[in-house]
């Protein structure tokens, strides 16, 4: 289950992305928002409420990072 | 928001982040190490816990009965146990307190700290509470974990110290969202291909935008847990308690003393201890308070973690019956969500709440909050030497480029050479006090770094401290197998998982280290081959 949520978030991260910026079209906001949303509760499912609101903020947060420097190798690749 | 305003706050932040930038990386940095300081690191710095150690309740309870007659009754009333099995300290350790009143008419604690072998509970040492407490040894994960918390300036200035550094970080969040306020349309943006300046830019941003709630929580609760001690508490008890600030503590923390009845009855601690490990098999028990020890009225609390509790679980029971009576959090006696809160600020900071694969996510983006504003200075030197018109000479510029290289670099040459040395002192001087050696080898490693961009070319004295860094790293591996025979061809048998895994991390990190440096070095090569402009950084180099 933890690998679903971590894929899950990496998918609703690659989702808000077009050409380098959070994506203008709603439909695109609103399916990375609610991927995101279904990482949380799988998150929270797996390690309680509190701790996995905050584990899913971190991971958020470290995917969307790792996701924006690869983009940009790739880019000079 | 009015253009003056943004150039006011601009400023604020550059100045903020100039003053507190080196400190912020040291501690940021310090903070991602000491996040594995307990148990990783500990169990690593000590070959006597490096495998697993069993809870033997009833080598426990016969241990606190022996130790507890000869203390005598006036050191019962508080009986504190690190257990062992939790491999967070070298030793399992017992302090038998007791509660005295002064001639003033005041009440002084007192007491005596055994320490024990963690496995045949033989006993190591013995000292009265203060001396304990004064003359705290430190092995290279201790040191870590507390040069973090004070940068070893003694409380309550260090403490003070880097709890206005998480102020501070706080102050460069919020200023960095009004003067970035169009980051959202850049979120995914960071261009390698383009100038080293864009490159340091779109860095800062992405590390500060991604990562901005981690920084925040970081920030907060480092503040919290850095001013609470000294400033807070003493602050809040001179409000509510007259200035009282143990019966603050007394009032507020969970482990409460019970009404001694004075008719003695044995503790049962190992029932309760058995007990505990059947009816919570998530939680790893580290500590146990006994109030009243040997009272009728003794009350046992049981601490682990492990739990979906942000901090921790204490069971509680009564001492003469082994009778469960309720389980609480640490702060738990407060109502509302305020216990919570104070329960959190501990394992947030830290990530001890998810297990290894939090902690790691808590390192990497304690990395990101050490990366930030060194990469928000080297981008004020770049912009600086690149400017037509400098705000400062160009030998200010390059004097901070050489301070930031010996500095920063210097703290992580300093923290892996700590490595090293634990290996050598056990191999070399078993069974003595490595402290002072080990206060030598950081700070003389760190200054030495410090000193070494100023005496010979920076780009020289850079590629000593990578290199060197990646090179201590890799040797880390080899060596702990040499001086300690515990090594990944013997893990099976040893049982030294979390050692070896360190070892292992270790050497990742090297290689990859030593490999990036040599990548980067060629691009260079190449660059400068084809008369690619250099950045400014390099060509003052």
């Amino acid at each position: 289950m933890l690998f679903i949520a971590i894929i899950l978030t990496t998918i609703g991260i690659f989702s808000l992305n077009r050409d380098g910026a959070l994506t203008n079209k709603i439909s695109n906001q609103v399916f990375g928002t609610a991927i995101n949303f279904a990482a949380l509760i799988l998150f929270c499912n797996l390690y309680g409420l509190a701790r996995g609101f905050f584990i899913f903020l971190a991971m958020f947060a470290l995917l969307g990072m790792c996701v924006t420097f690869l983009r940009g190798y790739q880019k000079r690749a | 928001m009015k253009s003056i305003t943004i150039k006011k706050l601009y400023t604020l932040h550059s100045w903020v982040g100039l003053i507190t930038g080196i400190l912020l990386f040291v501690i940021a940095f310090s903070g991602a190490v000491a996040v594995f300081t307990r148990p990783e690191l500990k169990i690593w710095s000590n070959q006597e816990i490096r495998a697993e150690i069993p809870i033997q309740s009833h080598k426990i309870e016969n241990t606190i009965e022996q130790y507890a007659q000869k203390v005598g009754p006036d050191y019962l009333e508080e009986v504190h146990i690190r257990l062992p099995s939790a491999r967070l300290s070298e030793t399992a350790r017992v302090i038998y307190e007791g509660h005295f009143e002064t001639p003033e008419g005041g009440e002084e604690h007192k007491g005596t700290v055994f320490e024990f072998h963690p496995l045949n509970w033989s006993l190591v040492s013995k000292n009265d509470m203060d001396t304990f407490f004064e003359l705290e040894k430190y092995d290279m994960s201790t040191f870590l974990a507390h040069f973090h918390a004070d940068l070893h300036l003694g409380r309550p200035v260090g403490l003070i110290l880097t709890g206005l550094l998480g102020l501070t970080l706080m102050v460069s969040i919020v200023t960095g969202l009004f003067i970035h306020r169009k980051i959202l349309a850049q979120l995914f943006t960071f261009r390698v291909s383009k100038t080293f300046s864009l490159m340091l830019n779109d860095g800062h941003k992405v590390m500060s935008v991604w990562a901005v709630l981690f920084h925040s929580v970081i920030a907060f609760t480092g503040a919290f847990l850095g001013l609470a001690t000294v400033i807070l508490v003493p602050a809040a008890a001179y409000v509510g308690f007259n200035g009282d600030q143990e019966k603050l503590l007394e009032t507020f923390t969970a482990i409460k003393a019970p009404i001694v009845a004075n008719v003695a009855q044995p503790t049962k601690l190992a029932d309760i201890i058995d007990i505990s490990i059947q009816k919570r098999p998530d939680l790893t028990f580290d500590n146990v308070a006994i109030m009243g020890y040997g009272d009728q009225n003794a009350l046992v609390y049981i601490s682990g973690d492990g739990s979906e509790q942000l901090g921790g679980e204490t069971l509680v029971f009564h001492g003469a019956t082994a009778e469960y009576i309720r389980t609480q959090a640490n702060f738990g006696r407060l109502e509302g969500v305020t216990g919570k809160i104070l329960d959190a600020m501990f394992p947030l900071h830290f990530g001890n709440f998810g297990g290894l694969l939090v902690k790691c996510i808590w390192a990497i983006l304690g990395l990101s909050t050490a990366l930030v504003p060194i990469t928000g200075l080297m981008l004020w030197i770049e912009r600086g030497l690149n400017a037509q018109n400098p705000t400062h000479s160009k030998r200010t510029y390059q004097n901070f480029n050489k301070l930031l290289i010996g500095s920063c670099g210097g703290i992580v040459l300093a923290t892996v050479a700590l490595f090293i040395a634990q290996l050598i002192f056990d191999k070399t001087l078993p069974e003595q006090d490595h402290t002072s050696l080990i206060f030598k080898t950081f700070f003389g490693v760190w200054l030495g770094a410090i000193i070494l961009p100023f005496v010979i070319k920076q780009a020289l004295a850079l590629k000593i401290i990578i290199l060197g860094s990646g090179l201590l790293m890799v040797l880390i591996m080899p060596l702990d197998g040499l001086f300690t025979g515990s090594h990944v061809f013997n893990v099976f048998e040893t049982q030294h998982y979390v050692s070896v895994s360190v070892d292992l991390t270790m050497l990742f990190l090297g290689t990859l280290l030593l490999v990036s440096y040599n990548k980067m070095s060629q691009q260079r090569h190449e660059l400068s081959t084809t008369s690619v402009p250099q950045t400014a950084i390099e060509r003052e180099a």
